[in-house]
């Protein structure tokens, strides 16, 4: 058990020395919603700067958009067909709060339940998993039970977040890891919510064309929206 | 004996952590296939998005036709498939409940019940030729 910990952390240890290296990524990310037999596909490519944590996603699919995440949580969304913006600030969408901050910055180890307030309770070895047990802390004790990370060759594959009253909220699968230079990256995330009881959402993003500093097109990292686009009321944070 | 027993147990402990390690991983094709088989659903323009984005436009139910009036027309005069009227069907069904009684309400029961089960989304049970709304 010992001799896996210390594994874990030295190529934690190693990945974020390494890591420092890479300024920019972008890649391709593909995002389908399952629900009740229908589905939604959404197609984007994204964009990273590490020192600044701004994400830029462009969206390919119907309505096409430039979504600019700052890690304040400021958000600003524009539409360039009909020259309109969304613009918001919640730190809910903290762009810290976003899958690639988390696999960008190393911080697999946790899957980022640590900034989200959750606390290791346990960890035990399953032949060749190791289950961890996670604990809400403050708020979060109010919603969540507990949350529990699998790992298997040190890798999470798996997460689940149990709701108060201990029926699952969400179970995460991560699969097809790659590595690209120091950044290793689950190519494949499968999500499963309940909202509702007996009532499930299926999410699967897939990430590829994963592309490292020089070779990231800095058009949309430097993305100016113009300013005469219509600036719309309505606040999506309030939803 | 004590070595058969040993056996079992052993081969019980290795059968449960083979079920606890297939808990933690997902077969991939299958939810491809899930996808595959999916209809698509359109967002046209960034006003459905501004209603909550893609995942939200998914709960919609069908408007004009509420559940909780389906459900008490059902309660009420289920018996003549009022409720089939409500939310539309063929001419011939709705007189087949009359004539029926509501399948001697068996039918127009199964109705009700379905329509609270399916309270979140009854787009289904809408303009559904069929005498059984229920069946696929």
């Amino acid at each position: 058990m010992k001799k896996i910990l210390i594994l874990i952390l030295t190529n934690i240890l190693i990945l974020n020395i390494y890591s420092q290296n890479i300024n920019k990524i972008s890649l391709h990310r593909e995002s389908s919603l399952l629900i009740k037999g229908k589905k939604v596909i959404n197609k984007a490519n994204c964009y990273y700067n590490v020192n600044s944590a701004l994400i830029v996603e462009h969206s390919l699919s119907t309505p096409e958009y430039i979504r600019i995440t700052k890690p304040s949580g400021e958000v600003k969304q524009y539409f360039p067909k009909e020259n309109s913006l969304i613009q918001y600030q919640n730190n809910m969408v903290s762009s810290k709060r976003n899958d690639l901050y988390i696999y960008i910055n190393n911080l697999y180890e946790d899957l980022g339940l640590s900034i989200e307030g959750f606390k290791m309770k346990s960890s035990n070895q399953e032949g060749e998993l190791i289950v961890t047990e996670w604990l809400p802390t403050g708020n979060n004790a109010k919603y969540f039970l507990k949350a529990k990370i699998v790992y298997k060759n040190t890798m999470p594959i798996y997460m689940s977040i149990y709701k108060i009253d201990g029926s699952v909220q969400s179970k995460t699968y991560y699969s097809d890891y790659q590595i690209f230079g120091t950044l290793v990256l689950p190519m494949r995330v499968t999500d499963i919510s309940y909202p509702i009881k007996n009532d499930s959402i299926i999410r699967r993003t897939i990430y590829s064309k994963v592309n490292l500093n020089h070779q990231v097109d800095d058009v949309y990292l430097n993305y100016k929206i113009p300013k005469n686009a219509k600036l719309l009321k309505n606040n999506p944070s309030k939803y | 004996m004590k070595k058969l027993l040993l056996l079992l147990s052993l081969s019980c402990l290795v059968l449960l952590g083979n079920v606890k390690a297939e808990n933690y991983t997902i077969d991939n094709s299958k939810v491809d296939e899930m996808f595959e088989k999916a209809s698509d659903i359109e967002i046209s323009s960034y006003s459905e998005m501004l209603q909550g984005g893609a995942s939200r436009s998914a709960f919609k139910v069908v408007k004009g036709k509420d559940p909780v009036i389906a459900a008490a027309l059902n309660f009420c005069l289920g018996w003549l498939g009022i409720h089939r009227l409500y939310l539309g069907t063929k001419p011939l069904t709705f007189v087949g409940y009359i004539v029926t009684l509501g399948g001697l309400g068996v039918i127009s029961f199964i109705d009700f019940v379905m329509i609270l089960v399916e309270n979140r989304d009854i787009s289904k049970f809408v303009n559904n030729p069929q005498f059984f709304m229920w069946l696929e």
